[in-house]
């Protein structure tokens, strides 16, 4: 267990390294033939700034003209002076025209369209400004507009490749924002592609690498936000942190986890137990609430399902906290995924304290009493204990939510308690359903139910004022109506649900 | 006569401030020695009185100190002689063994009956003030407990273990003595365990010794405070007029398994059936650190409040838990590649 992450990380550390260094090498070899009819994805990638940093890298990539060029006679090494870059690749189109025709001088490197015009002596100058202008125009129009339908002709392939790939990035007028965003990806992208072909004035390498990195800097703040994710799993992955976020909340809800896990409880509550979800627009935007819930099943799926469903109905809401019971919590294992999910050890000082958060907490107020539940006995609420939800409610002035959740109790039915067996096992009794102990732990997997949670209207304590949470009286009269309200609830959204298995 | 001012700073007249006579026990434990440090660079301590029965291993010019074993009968005179004859006004007793020790009996003598002899003194001689720095790992690892403990909560350490239990004993002697000394200020610093790039205790050892025990299927949110906001938790009671009981802890909560992957270090999860009779043997042979009931702080959550220092006392940490043990990470590494030797001095 704990050798596992480090060798993996190892093996990504190391592949990292030999692409960085073999880059070129294994260049040539990855990249696809630039005269293939489709090619690859340059321009879509590099157009749209909020692909993830590893799509930019592959989306830049291809073209690749740093590998292809050096192949190509007429391209003159060293830095260019400042040309427009279409004119640029319109001048190459006609230096490879001259060559073809066997001209004896090619138009030296340096001379753009305006240098052509400026100079203009003779017809034949005249006449080549003109076709490379028109060579250029159309260049432009293919790179933006119909690049995607044209078959381009072999030798031609790349540099049209490339040329696309500058006018997607240089064409539109580019803001401060867009510009740094650029330089980001430039920068950490495994090869700097257009750039080192295009020298435009305003071009971010004219300013060089480090001046870019330090506007880069600034715009971004920190370093953290500046080098990519990627960046620090190859660097840093042997921490292990890959699958865990380092800060979890006062209660131990690690974001982090909650996402990793959540398109399973999402199969699981929607598919598997097909739940309904009604009343959810009671529950405020923000600030505290109460939901108070009855509690069932063997095992603990009420609060996961409760979550679930709350999430995917009121995406807005605060994660759902809610109570559990210490069997819950304590146990290996399920209880620390439970914890890093949002359940809480169910006692007063964390109900308070979560509440006093402006946090959504959900209660089940009939406790372990609840999930010994036998089947029989389903949707029969037992005691509420002591109300301390009640006094919670009343001091804090928190708005108490009836919820009714159906399903849960019909899960694992219990058919009856062993306390023979329990005795052997070191717990207080042990649940016998019709497949558990006898299938073993399979046993334990949930019949496939459908749920219905009903969210009942508001029940607003605050006229009775705080002072009221110490009269024991009003607390037991209170938790009394509390408990006959959301019998009622059950009872109603039991029939609205009907069927248990079908429908 | 003494008056606050807005920050809660103790001012007196007549320059009254710049006479304060302190004296420390417990020179040898890392926060008596850093205390030692701290004050000696305070210009408004004239006088540092040391009472143990080690010598200090730093010496500075406002230094007098006392050789007193405090578990004799006689040290209770002996150390209000003391008192007197340096005219203290305030008492660090931080005289705690840092980690556990097989040898229970010294142990008890030293904490339990050590402080009864120290508060006796103090019944004797008063002082104005009166500081215990004592732990919140007296709360117990308890399956009931709160996710975060308040002051209040009683402290139930844990059966059978001495190295907790003797504490809580010093900790009932001084809230006696607060209820009979009303007039004196006295107050308790229960520090969360103390990380740090020079701090050296069971945690920070069993925290860096490459491979970190823990229990299988738990993963307890723990807490930590940096060594330097432990030392300002302890500097600011001297400065301010507060007394009463405060949790010292740092910001936020971390899992048992991130921090263990912070700090480089590999967990090694044992079952907790195996791990105690496993570590029950390593104890009794000496091989082990920690007793094995102690195990169950890596089952349970002992976390405590730190809201009522932040309140009363003015303490805001300058490391969150995280930062904290980050901070231990890299003097790890700083240690590995030679470039830090620490003399514990």
């Amino acid at each position: 267990m704990s050798k596992k992450p480090k060798s993996a990380a190892d093996k990504r550390v190391g592949a990292a390294a030999a692409r960085s260094v073999s880059t070129k090498a294994t260049k040539s070899q990855t990249v696809p033939p630039p005269a293939k009819a489709k090619p690859p994805t340059p321009p879509k990638g590099v157009a749209s700034k909020s692909a993830a940093p590893e799509a930019k890298r592959k989306s830049v990539a291809p073209p690749a003209p740093k590998a292809s060029l050096p192949s190509r006679p007429t391209v003159p090494a060293g830095p260019r002076p400042k040309t427009t870059k279409i004119a640029e690749i319109a001048e190459r189109l006609a230096e490879r025209d001259a060559a073809e025709a066997a001209r004896p001088k090619p138009e030296p490197a340096n001379s753009g369209a305006k240098a052509v015009d400026a100079r203009g002596s003779s017809a034949r100058e005249q006449a080549k400004a003109e076709r490379v202008r028109a060579i250029a125009e159309a260049a432009t129009r293919e790179a933006k507009n119909t690049y995607w339908g044209t078959e381009p002709d072999a030798p031609l392939a790349d540099l049209r490749i490339s040329a696309a790939a500058e006018a997607a990035t240089v064409a539109p007028p580019k803001s401060a924002a867009k510009e740094s965003a650029d330089a980001d990806e430039e920068i950490w992208s495994d090869d700097p592609v257009p750039s080192a072909l295009v020298h435009e004035e305003g071009s971010r390498l004219t300013r060089g690498f480090h001046g870019d990195q330090q506007r880069a800097a600034a715009d971004f703040g920190s370093s953290q936000s500046l080098l990519s994710t990627d960046y620090y799993f190859r660097q840093y992955g042997a921490h292990g942190l890959r699958n865990l976020s380092a800060e979890v909340d006062d209660f131990g809800f690690d974001p982090h986890v909650d996402e990793k896990l959540r398109p399973v409880l999402d199969l699981v509550s929607q598919k598997y137990f097909r739940v309904e979800l009604v009343g959810a627009e009671n529950l405020p935007a923000v600030g505290r609430a109460l939901m108070v819930a009855n509690r069932g099943g063997t095992l603990p799926w009420d609060g996961l399902v409760l979550r679930s469903a709350l999430r995917n109905a009121r995406p807005e809401l605060s994660p759902v906290r809610w109570l559990a019971e210490d069997s819950v919590i304590h146990y290996p294992f399920m209880g620390v995924v439970m914890n890093r999910l949002g359940a809480v050890r169910a006692c007063p000082e964390n109900a308070e304290r979560l509440l006093s958060q402006d946090r959504l907490v959900a209660v089940f107020p009939e406790g372990a009493q609840g999930s010994r539940k036998l089947f029989r006995d389903r949707y029969r609420l037992q005691r509420f204990g002591r109300g301390g939800y009640v006094k919670l409610a009343l001091k804090l002035g928190v708005p108490i939510f009836p919820t009714a959740i159906i399903g849960a109790e019909d899960t694992n039915p219990v058919l009856h308690r062993s306390r023979l067996l329990g005795r052997f096992f070191g717990s207080d009794t042990v649940p016998i359903t019709a497949t558990f102990p006898w299938f073993g732990l399979a046993g334990l997997l949930p019949a496939p139910v459908r749920w219905r949670i009903a969210i009942g209207e508001p029940i607003d304590l605050s006229s009775y004022g705080p002072d009221a949470a110490d009269d024991a009286l009003v607390v037991h009269r209170l938790n009394e109506q509390i408990r006959a309200s959301l019998q009622a609830l059950v009872d109603d959204s039991k029939s609205a649900r009907g069927s248990s298995l079908f429908g | 006569m003494t008056q606050r001012d807005l920050a809660g700073i103790v001012r007196t007249p007549s320059g009254d401030r710049t006479t304060r006579s302190v004296a420390l026990t417990g020179v040898r434990t890392f926060l008596g020695r850093s205390l030692l440090k701290l004050l000696e660079e305070d210009d408004s301590v004239r006088r540092l009185v040391v009472i143990d029965s080690d010598s200090p291993a730093t010496a500075g010019a406002k230094l007098r100190s006392y050789a007193v074993d405090r578990a004799q009968p006689s040290a209770p005179a002996r150390i209000a002689e003391i008192l007197a004859a340096e005219n203290v006004d305030t008492l660090f007793h931080l005289g705690f063994l840092e980690s556990p020790t097989r040898n229970v009996v010294w142990a008890h003598e030293l904490e339990s009956v050590g402080t009864l002899h120290v508060l006796n003194a103090c019944r004797e001689r008063p002082v104005q003030k009166l500081v215990l720095g004592s732990s919140s790992a007296l709360y117990g690892p308890h399956f009931d407990n709160p996710n975060f403990l308040s002051e209040s909560h009683p402290l139930r350490g844990l059966a059978s273990v001495p190295f907790l239990n003797d504490k809580i004993d010093a900790e009932r002697q001084l809230e006696a003595y607060a209820r009979d000394h009303r007039d004196a200020s006295v107050s308790v610093l229960r520090f969360a365990p103390l990380l740090g790039p020079t701090v050296d205790n069971y945690v920070t050892r069993w925290l860096t010794q490459g491979v970190v025990p823990t229990l299988l299927g738990y993963d307890p949110l723990i807490q930590f405070v940096h060594e330097v906001d432990a030392l300002a938790a302890l500097k600011l009671t001297l400065d301010r007029d507060v007394s009463g009981v405060f949790n010292i802890v740092g910001d936020g909560v971390l899992p048992m398994s991130t921090v263990v992957k912070l700090l480089g270090q590999r967990s090694l999860p044992v079952p907790h059936f195996v791990a105690e009779g496993v570590l029950d043997l390593l104890w009794k042979t000496g091989a082990a650190r920690v007793p094995a009931p102690m195990l169950r702080f890596l089952r349970y959550v002992c976390v405590a409040d730190g809201a009522k220092a932040k309140r009363e006392l003015g303490f805001s940490p300058g490391y969150t838990t995280r930062e904290a043990v980050l901070e231990l990470g890299a003097t790890l590494r700083l240690r590995e590649a030679r470039l830090l030797t620490e003399s514990y001095a």
